[in-house]
């Protein structure tokens, strides 16, 4: 283990019955940095939390926080916070209380309870009862009272999925703040791309209980190196396509073939939307099926000769109507292409 | 909702609200008319001391019974105990066996001369137990019968805690033990104050067990006092007191309740990990073989000793099944009759709230505060000389004064969980406000309507003041019977009636632990 690395994770398995819900999985998290497990629901994120957490035990393979073998040590004994899903905050405690709940053998209590409030912005708030806060508070307060004892690793789980959108949004930017201010280091579980994507360092996609993919948020979206993480993690379509001496020939054109791929391989090449532009022509390759406006853009689905549909995003001012004939480009920034299956 | 409820519904809870003011205007105008003598009763030595008698019962009475309860509450939900599911059951189970009758099976088994204990005891030169009777016997008896109050309680209470919140405290560095006392006992305090209630109230209420354990609380001096003198004043005074402790008692829970912490979550029942007890599980063991044993073994095999013995002398039990038909009639009348009675007040509190709906659910109240002794003497001074005096409506009367506040909890309960929106949606498919209630609310509460109904049914089952004093001349009940026989010392109608008796309890009870929440799978 080199340093900087404080929780790491190696070979992990764990079974429920004879239900796999952690297949062998690594990796590490450094210090002072934001770790997303980005997966659908059943993946076996939250189940990898609870094994960080101490509140599940592994059958196989090894975790190491802060240096330290975790198997065996009790949740308690642990050094990670926790926040929740629901935050879990306890009903029967004010917020100070709360907050100092984990700090009981600590002379200067006081002091890290108004450090902690005044962190989350909720100074104001110390004598009342959770019940009486709204969603983004008890969540502001779940974090300080996870944060107080400044444990090696704090762990969230879907923290944001009991907001409203826009509160979410919101929130976010407001945890991250607070995360990157208490220098902490955090696992942050999710099942939203946008919001592994908008606060995480590296994200780990994770799939039926493995890690499909470790990197960075732009390498995870551009350079995806499974056709389930390049689903996952936005709006992906993928055209047949050719090896060939040239390049990879598609029916949207050649491309340059940056693959060890033989010649004769047939393939599937990956294009997001923002990939694909597409003028009026009258004798163009395909047809406006449909818009969706969204805002800040027009999502076009295209549907092209060969029976294909393929999406672009455009301008929100940009209006093609349905029906119309157009000629459909495509201008990877990257090329990600997929061995085809079958 | 807004507005005014339906006219029917405001005209059945305006009812309601006169039926349980009835008691209470008795005790006024009895009160009033005693005048100078009621304030010179009030402090009246004998007064007094029966007052202190019934506070000590009742607070003695608590203490062990939570002592009882809420080990037992965690260690049927939350640990390995083994067999867990069984005692689970069991140990809700001595709930069937009316006060009554376990008093006289302990008395029975052992008091000082002459009890099944002492005879056995007797070849060792033992001549006489220590007594039974007085303060002991009364705490251990009611103790022993009430405890599954705080018990179903506080259960239902652990399987709607949120697990995160144990595993929040473990992760902040709480080990399991200081979780327990610093997280999941306070959160317990509201579900235990309720079950407190209940046992505090019935022990300052119940009348089969001081008067068979010859101790002098509020409700044996009462009755003595009816029976003994046509002056009713001192009565009165007594039953004041005690409503007021009662009352008192009610608002005490409430403000406990309204402390004003509410479950935090709305998420998804995890099962959370049972608690491993390692070598404790034998010590947990031992302690829920001797609560069974002391609850239930004891008086069921102290019944069935008189049952043989009766048996065998060729005594004839032939009135028996005519008793349980009658115990079963009046049991499923009262249930008829509370539960619409308890639905309009539910509806009205909880869908149509205003000071009005507020006062006409608290008024309900005046049941769980008013022992039946006193119930039954303000309808007999109030029905003595017309037709209704002693017949059985007047009974179903009493016993829905006395009953529904059980069957309003539950319902509400019920009601509160289901979400408004579902009735606003019926509503704008074309249903009016009855046909909402009829085809919307009373289907989706069926949980909390077969809850109370179970649980009124089980009340009326064991009632016995109110009964003994009511009752159409010539009725009897199991309850009745087992009250006779046991004063006549015929010991084995006596235990025939109580077999039956605590045989329809048991069935009840079973319907009411079948609506219990479980974890998922279980």
């Amino acid at each position: 283990m080199y340093k900087g690395v404080i929780l790491k994770l190696e070979n992990v398995t764990k079974s429920y019955g004879n239900q796999e819900a952690v297949k062998n999985i690594s990796f590490e998290v450094r210090r002072g940095e934001i770790f997303a497990i980005l997966g659908p629901s059943g993946c076996g994120k939250t189940t990898t939390l609870r094994l960080i957490a101490g509140f599940e035990s592994q059958d196989d393979g090894e975790i190491v926080v802060d240096g330290k073998v975790v198997a065996g040590i009790p949740p308690e004994d642990r050094n990670v916070g926790m926040v929740f899903q629901e935050y879990a905050l306890f009903p029967h405690l004010t917020v100070g209380e709360n907050v100092a709940f984990g700090l009981r053998n600590i002379s200067n209590k006081e002091e890290i309870v108004q450090k902690m409030l005044e962190l989350v912005g909720l100074k104001s708030f110390e004598e009342r009862y959770p019940h009486q806060l709204s969603g983004g508070q008890q969540q502001r307060v779940a974090l300080a009272r996870a944060l107080a004892p400044s444990p090696a690793v704090v762990l969230l789980d879907e923290p944001f999925s009991n907001l409203d959108p826009d509160l979410r949004a919101r929130m976010r930017g407001e945890v991250l703040n607070i995360l990157r201010r208490a220098k902490t280091t955090a696992v942050l579980v999710t099942h939203d791309q946008e919001e592994a994507f908008s606060m995480a360092d590296r994200v780990a996609v994770m799939n039926s209980g493995r890690i499909e993919q470790i990197g960075t948020p732009e390498e995870v979206y551009h350079f995806p190196s499974t056709r389930f993480v390049a689903d996952f993690v936005g709006q992906a379509d993928f055209i047949k396509g050719i090896v060939e001496k040239q390049g990879i020939v598609t029916e949207l054109g050649v491309f340059p073939n940056n693959t060890a791929f033989a010649t004769g391989t047939r393939v599937q090449l990956m294009i997001r939307p923002d990939d694909i532009t597409f003028t009026p022509d009258e004798k163009g390759n395909g047809v406006v099926e449909d818009r969706e406006f969204k805002g800040s853009e027009n999502l076009y689905s295209l549907r092209l000769d060969s029976g294909k549909l393929v999406h672009s995003s455009c301008a929100s001012t940009l209006l093609v109507e349905r029906g119309t004939r157009v000629r459909v480009k495509a201008a990877p920034v990257h090329i990600v292409v997929f061995i085809e299956d079958r | 909702m807004e507005g005014l409820p339906p006219f029917p519904l405001l005209f059945g809870a305006i009812l309601i609200l006169a039926a349980m003011l009835l008691p209470l205007t008795y005790l006024l105008i009895h009160t009033s008319s005693a005048g100078e003598k009621a304030l010179s009763l009030l402090t009246h030595k004998r007064t007094v001391q029966v007052f202190v008698n019934s506070l000590f019962l009742a607070l003695a009475v608590t203490i062990f019974s939570t002592l009882i309860a809420v080990p037992l509450a965690f260690l049927t939900v939350r640990t390995d105990l083994p067999a867990r599911r069984f005692w689970s059951v069991v140990t809700i189970l001595p709930l069937a066996i009316p006060s009554y009758v376990g008093s006289f099976a302990l008395i029975s088994a052992l008091a000082p001369r002459g009890s099944i204990i002492q005879n056995l005891l007797s070849p060792l030169g033992v001549e006489q137990l220590p007594s039974i009777y007085g303060f002991p016997g009364a705490v251990l008896s009611l103790t022993l019968f009430t405890y599954p109050y705080i018990l179903l309680s506080v259960r239902s209470a652990l399987y709607g805690l949120d697990p995160a919140l144990e595993e929040v405290a473990r992760s902040l560095g709480y080990a399991p033990r200081e979780t327990f006392f610093r997280v999941v006992l306070p959160l317990l305090k509201p579900s235990i104050a309720a079950g407190i209630l209940l046992v505090a109230l019935y022990s300052l209420s119940d009348f089969g067990t001081p008067s068979l354990m010859r101790f002098d609380s509020f409700t044996r001096v009462i009755y003595i006092q009816y029976q003994s003198t046509f002056d009713r004043s001192m009565a009165a005074v007594l039953s004041v007191l005690l409503v007021m402790v009662a009352a008192l008692l009610v608002y005490l829970e409430q403000r406990i309740r309204r402390v004003g912490y509410y479950s935090t979550s709305a998420g998804a029942r995890r099962k959370p990990k049972l608690i491993a007890l390692g070598k404790w599980r034998w010590i947990a063991l031992a302690f829920c073989i001797s609560v069974a044993g002391l609850a239930l073994i004891l008086p069921l095999s102290v019944i069935v000793y008189w049952l043989i013995r009766g048996v065998m002398a060729g005594e004839a039990f032939n009135s028996i099944f005519h008793l349980a038909l009658n115990s079963a009639l009046v049991s499923s009348l009262a249930a008829l009759v509370v539960i619409p009675a308890a639905l309009i007040v539910a509806v009205i509190a909880v869908r149509y709230p205003s000071p009005l709906s507020k006062l006409i659910e608290q008024s309900t109240y005046i049941g769980f505060a008013m022992p039946g002794i006193v119930v039954a003497l303000s309808l007999v001074f109030f029905g003595a000389g017309t037709p209704l005096y002693q017949s059985m409506a007047m009974l179903i009367f009493a016993y829905m004064v006395l009953f529904i506040p059980q069957a309003v909890g539950t319902v509400r309960s019920s009601l509160l969980q289901l979400n408004p929106r579902m009735e606003e949606a019926a509503r704008s498919l074309g249903s009016n406000a009855w046909q909402t209630l009829r085809l919307v609310v009373v289907p989706l509460t069926r949980p909390g309507i077969l809850t109370g109904s179970a649980l009124v049914f089980l009340s009326t089952m064991k009632e016995l003041p109110a009964t003994l004093l009511l009752a159409p001349i010539g009725f009897s009940t199991l309850a009745t019977r087992v009250w006779s026989a046991t004063e006549d010392v015929f010991f084995a109608q006596a235990a025939a009636a109580s077999v039956l008796l605590i045989a329809v309890s048991t069935l009840t009870i079973v319907i009411i632990l079948s609506q219990e929440p479980k974890w998922d799978g279980e």
